[in-house]
């Protein structure tokens, strides 16, 4: 039985009504985001990059369908699978990479790396590696919104796995009581760390959670990035309004491992190449794109050459970049 | 100066600082309405309206909400209801509140401060009477005050409220109804400044919170037996006032910390192992600990009160190293 | 065959002595007539030669060890020599002899005895009780703990600094544990008395007696200062001077104004003369008092005593005037001799030459010794008067307080210019203004009676008011 508060939503505009810069704009979003977790990926396993590193790759259509509907005056709470938010809500490459080098000139001069970044300037509150820790957060930003009288919002972006933390109640309870300006953006990519989401969370659509907050949900292709932006457009439109917190839930899939590296001896090959085969979110779009006829092939290309460009930027400026002093270490630890 | 309670002289901080400032709010339970379980928020809606907020009974919401509102921009005060449920919301105080100044590079600064009342009052029992300052002074990123009086009760509260950083604030609720006279207007106490609440020659007394007044006592009857007590009312414990212990402890050469927490692993340990470390030669005797025996609080009378560290087990424990 | 060391004896009235400092260490060469030892007597401090050739084979007293004269203090020898009376065979860091602690350390032995109070640790003891005796070199296996579970804490080690010192101070005549408690209970081991050495029984009576140990854990409120060679003298000779003295003091106020203008006269032509001698008041005094003592012999005698009874009176035939000297810590009174042959710039030149001598620590036990009169001068304190002790074996002793202006009657004689006062007439009173000092004369009733103390007292006065009579 469905949730009465569900709404399903395909997109229903046409591609050639989204307008050229849009299209462009969703297309250079996730090619960054793609390219760039390549990038990471590939010097991560090169032994370049140290620490902890979650790729959002297979997911990019959520990001940039999301943030196509924020202004830099929103915010949003980020999880530890953060680069896709970070690049779509409007950071800089060159600092991003550097950070996630462990370099001074990163985000957070080294003290971070890719688990937390954030860019307070484009209203990127910062990645949580706590799975579920960044509800609350985001819940405190909307309040601040709310007693500032200003007409923006927060998002939090969490997995199907952060969904079975009790911080999501605590959060969903206040913001819906209070009528708080938050969406709740759910990217339902199948797994927790390693665990398939069947065997761990209670319901097979997230959002029927909602509805215990009487909270507006929607669920969408999460890698159709029109469906995405479509879908969370009329959510955020409605938390615009005053109506209070709202729940997107994007279906997709994790492609890569929880962490580079990561065996996957929790599902098949097969399983995996499916669902890149069939669903993945830029090969959507630019079969979209261009049987629309809004796009030539040859444009697609130069927009790839474009972002390539940006990438090996962010790259040699990070591998350039200085590592912090060992005298800051205790750099802002107090103000 | 004016004679009023310590409950009184945190409104009085509070009413203050809003005036003073309009990104301060207030959250918490029952604070609104109630005006705070202990009537430590009295009047406060009627002057600052949606500013002072009741929340539903969501530790975690409130803390995160907190730190999530400072990233935004507001000065949030967020009251814990009781000390022994900070708990409830430890990662949203420990791996975010404590954390993002630091992790983010400097980005943003975390003004918030917790109020916790902590404390053991008249058989509370196990779940509403403890002393948890040891957690926080173990974490890097926040700062840990616990007042004694009305006077530093106030010029605390106002400075953990303008201070950047995220700032514990313990408030022992055995203390809310003690007077003292406390200054008027912008009063404040630094912090990371102990107070010598007396000075002595023969030994140093660290202690913090309602200790303080149960050392004095003890001091009294030290003093009556011709020993000098200097005794040291630390005000906060992080960052503290190590200087002002070892200088004293140079002095007289004799030490005893004393607190109400359990005594393992409890923040006098950090006062004992400290002077241990930096102040050996000035010792002329074995560092005592005071605390409490390593049990959860007792609910039975007889039992709680064999429990409390009083003026006694002070003063018993000091005869030991003289 | 080594040659003794022993105390020697510096003067006539020195009994015992200490060494203060000894010059050369342990095994170390020294030549005949070389600068060895200082010794520190009564009042002073001589510096003593080797008398012999050879090395410095051993040190019998500590330094400060006070011992009596002709007790041996060290050996000189041949290199490697074993002193007399050696038990062991001298190790190449071994002093030679079994010695108290302390004596005579090489540099050799100093990182042992370091060594031995790092050892000390199988006492409990209190970090800082530790750090105390390192730095004051004790041993903390000879201390006794007070503190809590028996801990030696600081009051245990400053008991024994100070029962070491006040033990020292005596000569050492205390056994450690006597001299310890002693400190402890307050009780000057002086108190004793001179003779035995001090024993913990002693203290325990003495404490039983007087109830006045000190309650365990309180400190006392009040300092102990050991007492210096040179106070105990001081003291000794003052109780002496008191207790078999009878002494009578005469005073008399002194119109000072005509040994002034001659003072001030003589200095003129001094300064004319680009001399930098100046004569002060108390040159004059000696002068002028030389020729009264002559001519009052039993002023300026002596008593010679057997076994505390009078047997003759030594009257000398020249004059050596003592003065007091002032220095930290006490004070000395050399005498300069043969005031009665001496010019007055030659007494000057004299006194000058014993007061920076003895503020330097040089002078001789001649120097001290020999007095047959002394003058004793405040008058720089602003005094106004005071009854001098007398020094023995002198009789009698002149303190002069204070020169002040004062008004004084005195006989209106037009002649003199005094001030005359409204209507009087010749023949009566006048008040005048004069610089006026009160001296007082203490003498020593079995030489000198009372009258004749007044006489002489009274001739002083008219000679110093009167100075041109001295030629007459």
């Amino acid at each position: 039985m469905e949730a009465p508060n569900i709404t399903r939503v395909t997109p229903e505009i046409p591609v050639r009504e989204y307008g050229k810069e849009r299209l462009e704009s969703f297309y250079e979003t996730m090619l960054k985001i793609r390219k760039f977790e390549r990038t990471i990926e590939e010097n991560f396993l090169g032994g370049e990059i140290p620490g902890f590193v979650h790729l959002y790759i297979g997911e990019e259509a959520i990001a940039a369908g999301v943030m196509s509907n924020l202004t830099e005056r929103d915010y949003i709470e980020s999880t530890h699978r953060g680069h896709g938010h970070t690049i779509a809500k409007g950071a800089d490459l060159n600092r991003m990479m550097a950070e996630i080098y462990g370099k001074k000139a990163g985000y957070c001069q080294g003290k971070g790396g890719s688990m937390h970044i954030a860019d307070f300037s484009v209203g990127m509150l910062g990645a949580n590696g706590v799975v579920g820790g960044g509800y609350n957060l985001a819940a405190g930003a909307a309040l601040a919104q709310k007693l500032q009288g200003r007409k923006d919002i927060s998002a939090v972006f969490f997995g199907d796995g952060a969904s079975n933390r009790g911080t999501f109640h605590e959060a969903a309870n206040v913001a819906s009581v209070w009528k708080l300006p938050l969406l709740f953006v759910c990217e339902m990519n199948e797994y927790a760390s390693t665990t398939p989401y069947r065997t761990a969370t209670s319901v097979a659509d997230i959002s029927r959670r909602a509805y215990g907050y009487d909270m507006p949900a929607v669920i969408v292709d999460g890698n159709d990035v029109f469906a995405v932006h479509e879908g969370s457009k009329k959510l955020i439109d409605s938390i615009r309004a005053g109506e209070g917190p709202a729940f997107l839930e994007c279906k997709t899939y994790r492609v890569k491992g929880h962490f580079v590296g990561d065996p996957e001896k929790y599902r098949t090959r097969e399983e995996v190449q499916k669902n890149i085969d069939e669903r993945d979110p830029i090969m959507l779009f630019e079969r979209k794109a261009t049987e629309s006829g809004v796009f030539a092939p040859n444009e697609l290309t130069a927009i790839q050459a474009r972002v390539d460009a940006q990438i090996a930027a962010a790259l040699k400026f990070a591998r350039e970049s200085p590592e912090p002093a060992v005298s800051d270490l205790f750099a802002n630890l107090y103000v | 100066m004016k004679n009023i309670t310590f409950s009184q002289a945190t409104l009085e901080a509070m009413e203050e600082e809003m005036s003073r400032d309009a990104s301060i709010y207030v959250m918490g339970e029952d604070i609104a309405r109630q005006g705070g379980i202990f009537g430590q928020f009295k009047g406060l809606p009627d002057k600052f309206g949606d500013r002072v907020k009741d929340t539903p009974i969501s530790e975690t919401a409130i803390i995160g909400m907190a730190v999530g509102s400072a990233l935004a921009g507001m000065r949030p005060v967020a009251d814990m209801h009781f000390a022994d449920f900070v708990g409830v919301c430890m990662d949203e105080i420990f791996n975010q509140m404590a954390k993002v100044h630091y992790m983010f590079g400097g980005q943003k600064t975390v003004p918030v401060v917790v109020r916790a009342p902590d404390g053991i009052i008249n058989q509370a029992a196990a779940q509403h009477s403890q002393c948890v300052e040891a957690w926080f002074a173990h974490i890097p990123g926040l700062k840990v005050v616990i007042p004694s009086n009305p006077a530093d009760a106030k010029g605390l509260l106002k400075s953990a409220i303008r201070d950047d950083n995220p700032v514990i604030y313990f408030e022992h609720k055995g203390l809310f109804s003690m007077k003292g006279d406390v200054p008027e207007g912008d009063h404040l106490v630094e912090i990371g400044k102990a107070r010598i609440d007396r000075e002595g020659t023969d030994l140093t007394i660290v202690t913090w919170s309602m200790m303080t007044h149960h050392a004095a006592k003890a001091a009294d009857k030290l003093a009556a037996e011709g020993v000098s007590v200097e005794l040291i009312d630390l005000r906060s414990v992080s960052p503290w006032d190590k200087e002002a212990v070892l200088k004293s402890v140079a002095k007289t050469g004799r030490l005893c910390v004393a607190q109400e927490a359990v005594k393992q692993g409890g923040f006098a340990a950090e006062v004992a192992a400290t002077v241990a470390e930096e102040g050996l030669d000035y010792l002329d005797a074995p560092i005592v600990r005071v605390g409490a025996p390593f049990s959860p609080v007792p609910f039975a009378r007889p039992l709680e009160q064999a429990y409390r560290v009083t003026a006694d087990t002070i003063y018993n424990a000091v005869k030991k190293i003289l | 065959m080594a040659t003794t060391i022993n105390m020697p004896k510096l003067g006539l009235t020195m009994n015992s002595g200490s060494v203060q400092e000894w010059k050369k260490k342990i095994g170390e060469p020294v030549k005949k007539g070389e600068l060895l030892y200082v010794v520190a007597t009564d009042k002073l401090t001589v510096d003593v030669e080797s008398p012999a050739d050879g090395f410095l084979i051993a040190i019998a007293v500590k330094e400060g060890e006070e011992v009596p004269v002709g007790a041996p203090i060290g050996f000189i020898g041949a290199e490697g020599e074993q002193a007399p009376g050696a038990v062991a065979s001298p190790g190449p860091d071994s002093a030679g002899l079994p010695l108290p602690q302390g004596a005579g350390s090489t540099e050799k032995e100093a990182p042992k005895t370091a060594a031995k109070l790092t050892g000390a640790g199988d006492r409990p003891s209190s970090p800082k009780a530790k750090k105390l005796a390192r730095e004051k070199g004790i041993d903390l296996s000879a201390v006794e703990g007070t503190g809590p579970n028996g801990w030696i804490v600081e009051r245990d080690v400053l008991n024994v600094a100070r029962g070491d010192i006040a033990n020292a101070a005596r000569g050492g005549k205390a056994s450690p544990v006597a001299a310890k408690m002693a400190a402890e209970a307050g009780i000057p081991l002086e108190s004793f008395g001179a003779d035995g050495r001090v024993m913990k029984a002693d203290v325990l009576a003495r404490t039983a007696r007087e109830s006045s140990v000190s309650p365990g854990g309180s400190r006392p409120s009040e300092r102990r200062i050991p007492v210096t060679p040179m106070r105990r003298v001081i003291g000794e000779r003052m109780l002496q001077s008191v207790t078999t003295i009878p002494s009578v003091c005469f005073f008399s106020d002194v119109d000072m104004t005509a040994l002034n203008a001659l003072r001030a006269a003589y200095n003129e032509r001094l300064w004319k003369k680009d001399s930098k001698v100046r004569i002060s008041v108390n040159d004059i005094l000696m002068k002028l008092c030389s020729k009264l003592l002559l001519e009052n012999p039993m002023v300026n005698a002596s008593v010679e005593t057997e076994n505390g009874e009078m047997k003759a009176f030594v009257l000398h035939d020249t004059v050596n005037v003592g003065f007091a000297v002032a220095l930290t810590g006490g004070l000395l009174v050399p005498n300069v001799k043969n005031v009665e042959a001496k010019s007055l710039t030659r007494i000057a030149e004299e006194r000058a030459e014993l007061v920076e001598k003895a503020r330097s620590g040089g002078l001789t036990p001649d120097e001290m010794s020999g007095g047959t009169f002394t003058i004793s001068n405040l008058g720089m304190m602003d005094i106004g008067a005071f009854t001098p002790i007398i020094n023995p074996p002198e009789a009698a002793i002149l303190g002069v307080g204070t020169t002040a202006e004062k008004p004084v009657a005195v006989k209106n004689r037009d002649s003199e210019g005094h001030v005359r006062q409204e209507g009087s007439e010749d023949g009566e009173y006048a008040v005048a203004v004069r610089p006026i000092s009160t001296f007082c004369l203490s003498a020593d009733h079995r030489l000198v009676d009372g009258a004749d103390a007044a006489r002489f007292l009274s001739q002083v006065k008219e000679l110093v008011e009167n100075p041109d009579l001295f030629l007459l």
